[in-house]
């Protein structure tokens, strides 16, 4: 109690002050003295009376303060003197604490008030009850307990701080703890917990099946590969070795076994692509379209000099993605251009993008005059194995689109396409946040087609 | 083509790519005696002496080994990791000729001190071509690790 020294030292000045008056008084009616004197002390004496009430007043309010202070406090607040022996337990505390009365402190304390370690099992030791801590002399900071008990049968989870209480003269005088509900937030916390705990279950899940996948893949590369290489060999064994013992058809369907060898190759190879833009890591760094292009547009080229195409330098042509996979994807979309004007006089190819739209989103496109595409099949082109023309017009094994499809759709793009029979096909792309020239990594989203 | 003497060593379990790499071998006229082992823990027992090639003399070791990744017992990767481990095989020229141009085969097969990595071509025109790139290349053109080398600091890991 701070206020108790001043108090104290008021009531002392008081009495010598009231002796003093009463000593004046005596001795002016016995003396004589003038009357301002006597005057003077009186004024003395009722200055110092006026000045100690208000001081005993102040310290009678601040008290009342404190204690509607503790009353009203949401935290509860329990004091204890040395002996134990409670003090304050407002009533937030009791909520805390319930009902029950304190007995045989601080033996069945955590009995009587349903007071357990936050395992819920076991009731909390007499000797770590915060109070008693305090008790002797300890600091808590922050201890967590699980109250169960009349006023809260659900349970609810606490959190206690508690000091210990010395005199002005350094002297252990009692504690003092403060409960608060913290429920909410440990359930917000269980929440969280149980959310990563499923969080974790699925991670598992995925890698388990990308494992799958992955074994999968090596299969297909290797396992397959293998008795093709068988057929294709021992073939070519026959025709080496027995060409003379076979007519003109049965070499002819040695040659073909070969061919389809060849393209099951292909076929294999390209699925192994195809499986590949899923699993690899993306990339996430600006790349030139424009030069992209035109280097495919060289190598093109050199492979087919005898052919002639218009293709117009789209110049710089900003974008944010995976350079290996843009070049895959661009790659198969000239390649198609390349391929299917292979009929058309002044072929033309032309790769650029749309001015920039409201949304700003940035359009890539990749046109050609070739021989066009029923827009009927529009929706089907981005589906693997898809072919819309004979083999013997257009070779192909009808994952180009896919492959193309997949990589736009991993850098969280769309791709669609517009074309007419006879007058040419335009495919048209976005890259998602790649195509911002500010863009961040997208993620892997996989919204739209799949 | 007038090659080094020595012996191939064939790693390969696939009975059919056996007979695809001695014609291959063969038509690229590659006269070199081709020794065949059909898994990862003969080719070990090949390479170190023992086992059931206890008692085979130095004389013995190939020039060159041709080692497949996927391999029965002892995959082809952990052969190579336990060769690249001994001194007395530490240098010798290893080839890995495998279906599997995975990445991760690659990274593992280079990481652990492969010579080179060749993918067998499904084509068999292909395959004779690469066979007979391979003896040019590392029975003709090639220097190989001296002898000495081979056995000298052994234990000096």
């Amino acid at each position: 109690m701070k206020s108790g020294r001043p108090l104290f030292f008021l009531l002392a000045l008081a009495l010598v002050l009231s002796w003093g008056f009463g000593v004046s008084f005596h001795r002016a009616a016995r003396e004589g003295a003038s009357f301002a004197v006597f005057a003077l002390d009186i004024f003395l004496g009722a200055a110092t009376l006026a000045f100690l009430w208000r001081e005993i007043s102040r310290n009678s309010n601040q008290a009342e303060l404190l204690n509607s202070i503790v009353t009203n406090i949401g935290d509860g607040v329990v004091a204890a003197d040395a002996s134990g022996k409670f003090t304050v337990f407002n009533p937030a505390a009791r909520k805390i604490m319930g009902e029950n009365k304190m007995s045989d402190y601080p033996d069945k304390w955590a009995e009587n008030h349903g007071v357990y370690y936050p395992n819920r099992a076991n009731f909390v030791k007499p000797e770590d009850l915060p109070m008693a801590r305090a008790l002797r002399g300890e600091a808590t900071d922050g201890a967590e307990f699980f109250v169960k008990n009349d006023l809260n049968p659900e349970g609810i989870f606490i959190s206690v701080t508690g000091r210990p209480l010395f005199d002005e003269r350094g002297r252990l005088a009692g504690g003092v703890v403060v409960l608060t509900d913290i429920t909410k937030r440990k359930l917000r916390e269980a929440r969280v917990e149980e959310l990563n705990r499923d969080l974790e279950v699925l991670t598992q899940k995925l890698t388990q099946s990308n494992k799958e996948l992955e074994s999968f893949s090596y299969s297909v590369a290797h396992d397959l590969r293998a008795p093709l290489r068988a057929i294709t060999g021992f073939g070519q064994f026959l025709l080496e070795d027995y060409a003379a013992r076979l007519d003109d058809q049965g070499r002819d369907y040695i040659h073909r076994i070969h061919l389809g060898c060849q393209r099951m190759g292909q076929l294999i190879d390209e699925l192994l692509a195809l499986s590949n833009i899923t699993r690899r890591e993306l990339k996430n760094e600006k790349v030139d379209m424009g030069a992209l292009a035109s280097s495919i547009m060289g190598e093109l080229k050199a492979a087919e000099p005898e052919r002639s195409i218009e293709f117009l330098d789209p110049g710089n042509i900003e974008a944010v993605g995976d350079p290996g996979l843009l070049r895959i994807a661009l790659q198969n979309l000239i390649g198609n251009a390349w391929k299917f004007t292979r009929k058309t006089k002044n072929a033309r190819i032309e790769i650029g993008e749309e001015p920039v739209c409201l949304c700003g989103e940035k359009i890539f496109f990749v046109k050609d005059n070739g021989v066009g595409f029923d827009m009927k099949y529009s929706n089907r082109m981005f589906d693997p194995f898809q072919r819309f023309h004979s083999q013997a017009d257009f070779p192909g094994e009808g994952l180009g689109l896919a492959i193309v499809s997949r990589v736009i759709l991993r850098h969280g793009g769309r791709i669609w396409a517009k074309g007419e029979v006879g007058k040419g096909a335009a495919f048209y792309f976005t890259l998602g946040n790649g195509g911002h020239s500010h863009g961040n990594e997208t993620g892997d989203h996989t919204a739209g087609r799949g | 083509m007038e090659t080094r003497q020595g012996t191939i060593l064939l790693v390969e379990d696939n009975p059919d790519d056996v007979a695809l790499a001695l014609r291959a071998f063969k038509k690229a006229g590659i006269a070199n005696e081709i020794r065949v082992v059909s898994d990862g823990e003969e080719a070990l027992d090949y390479l170190f002496f023992q086992g059931a090639y206890a008692g085979w003399g130095e004389n013995a070791r190939p020039a060159i080994v041709l080692l497949d990744i996927n391999l029965p017992k002892v995959g082809g990767i952990e052969v190579l990791k336990r060769l690249r481990g001994e001194a007395r095989t530490r240098r010798l020229p290893i080839i890995m000729l495998t279906s599997s141009k995975e990445e991760q085969d690659l990274i593992d097969a280079y990481d652990h001190g492969v010579n080179s990595y060749v993918r067998k071509p499904v084509d068999f025109v292909q395959f004779a071509e690469a066979a007979r790139q391979i003896g040019l290349y590392w029975l003709l053109l090639n220097e190989e690790p001296p002898t000495s080398a081979l056995t000298a600091r052994s234990g000096s890991l």
